[in-house]
């Protein structure tokens, strides 16, 4: 299972990913000796926070143990995995309309936020909250209660219990608990 | 098409009022949940577009919100601090009640709809799920059996005390609080499974959306294999929701920046529209439950859309 998420970080179209590459830019902009390793650890923290997670350390033990993989040799590995080129190319056009339509606000790139956290830097604009809960009672309601779609429709029909009371046997795997 | 923008906020959920038809609350974070604080907004759809009826900030991202069943000022928001918050939007400062008992992420909050019934579920980072009354005082019970993070967990319409959470652990997991027991694990996905949601016309179908890219319908009453997977999006599957309308119709958003609509009983063409208007990840997602075939869906801004 976690040789399955190696695998499909290994070829995870980061080249496609716009969000990633927009920060990628403005970070060598920035940052002009930025290395593999570097590139490498960044590309680890947005599949972990935008992906699914991955054991990091384990990725990299994985990584150096076993021969690299090409970006076609780990495609195939995967399943039925579409290669959205067409789409991208489109979205990249969306993202410049809408990115110049909201000058008044600057804002970081996933990227740039992520090598300020690695850094252990302040985020410029990043807010710090102290907030208390007041512990007062809730307004009283005033509205009553709406049926939902499905009980209009179903008011009649009687609701079973779904096994969930031992009714159901066999076919489903039920916990021991 | 109307679309609200929250400059500087990532919105991860979005939640139509039961009460007020054209009312929604949308929880967001900074800086892409990363750091930083988070919002609740409170917004209302009008003939002229979207307006922000109410905010406040809360001191780390905001990752779910529902609405209260009973009441139609109070909402319940999940935080990055593990913490669950009470919210009422007739009361302007601070929230009712604050909760922290997740020692990590709260990644979902979900009110009970069945009657006589008034619960509210949180899933989170720490693998448990636990289930509060409405005064968010100490929680009633924590469940635990999933091997990883818990990513959503929904009360069933129909079958009181039952919810379903979806994990990072691959499966699908049936809960009974009354007996604080797992009755069902469904092996879903063989990746992360994001997000679950019950159909509102039959009590026996559950949906999942996974990071495989497919959602799958699963019957409860036979789990070896799902009665549907449906395949279009091109990266993980964020969140998956039936609509309160159809039995067979779901809605799908995504990583891969579209929003997808399905009907699960066409064998042949299942999908039948794709919303690509989006240019960031789309997370939240959420039907009209007055208003037939009309969506909010969120990710750095908030559109609510009228699908035909």
């Amino acid at each position: 299972m976690e040789e399955c998420v190696y695998l499909r970080f290994d070829s995870y179209d980061f080249d496609s990913d716009q969000r990633f590459k927009d920060g990628l830019k403005i970070l060598h902009h920035n940052n002009n000796n930025s290395d593999g390793n570097r590139l490498k650890d960044m590309k680890l923290f947005f599949y972990n926070r935008f992906v699914e997670p991955i054991d990091q350390s384990g990725y990299k033990q994985w990584s150096s143990a076993s021969p690299p993989l090409t970006q076609m040799d780990s495609r195939v590995q995967q399943q039925d995995q579409e290669t959205p080129s067409e789409r991208d190319c489109e979205t990249s056009k969306n993202q410049a309309s809408e990115t110049s339509a909201e000058t008044e606000v600057t804002q970081l790139s996933f990227a740039e936020v992520m090598r300020l956290i690695q850094e252990g830097k302040e985020v410029p604009g990043a807010i710090k909250l102290d907030i208390k809960p007041s512990n007062q009672s809730a307004t009283p309601s005033q509205m009553e209660r709406i049926l939902k779609p499905w009980e209009n429709a179903s008011s009649s029909k009687e609701v079973q219990c779904l096994g969930i009371n031992g009714a159901v046997g066999g076919r489903g795997h039920w916990a021991d608990a | 098409m109307k679309v609200f923008r929250s400059p500087g906020r990532h919105g991860y959920a979005v939640e139509a009022s039961p009460f007020l038809p054209r009312r929604f609350a949308c929880a967001a974070s900074q800086f892409y949940g990363l750091t930083g604080c988070g919002s609740l907004l409170v917004l209302d759809d009008s003939d002229s577009g979207v307006t922000l009826f109410r905010s406040w900030e809360w001191s780390d991202g905001l990752f779910d919100v529902t609405w209260s069943e009973t009441n139609e000022h109070v909402l319940v928001a999940g935080g990055g601090d593990g913490s669950l918050q009470l919210w009422d939007t007739a009361n302007h400062s601070a929230p009712l009640r604050v909760t922290r008992e997740h020692t990590q992420e709260v990644y979902s909050v979900d009110w009970s709809q069945t009657r006589g019934e008034n619960l509210i579920v949180s899933g989170s980072w720490d693998q448990t799920l636990k289930v509060w009354d409405p005064t968010l005082s100490r929680s009633l019970t924590t469940l635990r059996g999933h091997e990883g993070v818990v990513y959503s967990s929904v009360w069933s319409p129909h079958i009181p005390a039952c919810f379903a959470s979806a994990s990072g652990d691959g499966t699908l997991r049936v809960w009974d609080v009354k007996a604080a027991a797992c009755r069902l694990v469904i092996a879903a996905h063989h990746a992360e499974v994001l997000s679950c949601d019950w159909c509102k016309y039959d009590q026996n179908i559950v949906a999942t959306g996974s990071v495989d890219c497919s959602v799958c319908v699963w019957d409860l009453r036979n789990v070896r294999q799902p009665v549907a997977r449906l395949r279009a999006h091109n990266y993980a599957i964020r969140r998956v929701k039936f609509s309160p309308f159809g039995s067979t119709l779901l809605a799908s958003c995504s990583y891969d920046f579209t929003v997808r609509f399905w009907d699960y009983s066409q064998n042949q063409q299942p999908l039948l529209d794709t919303l690509e208007h989006h240019t960031e990840f789309v997370c939240g997602l959420d039907f009209s439950l007055h208003v037939p075939n009309q969506v909010t869906h969120t990710h750095t801004y908030t559109h609510t859309h009228t699908h035909t």
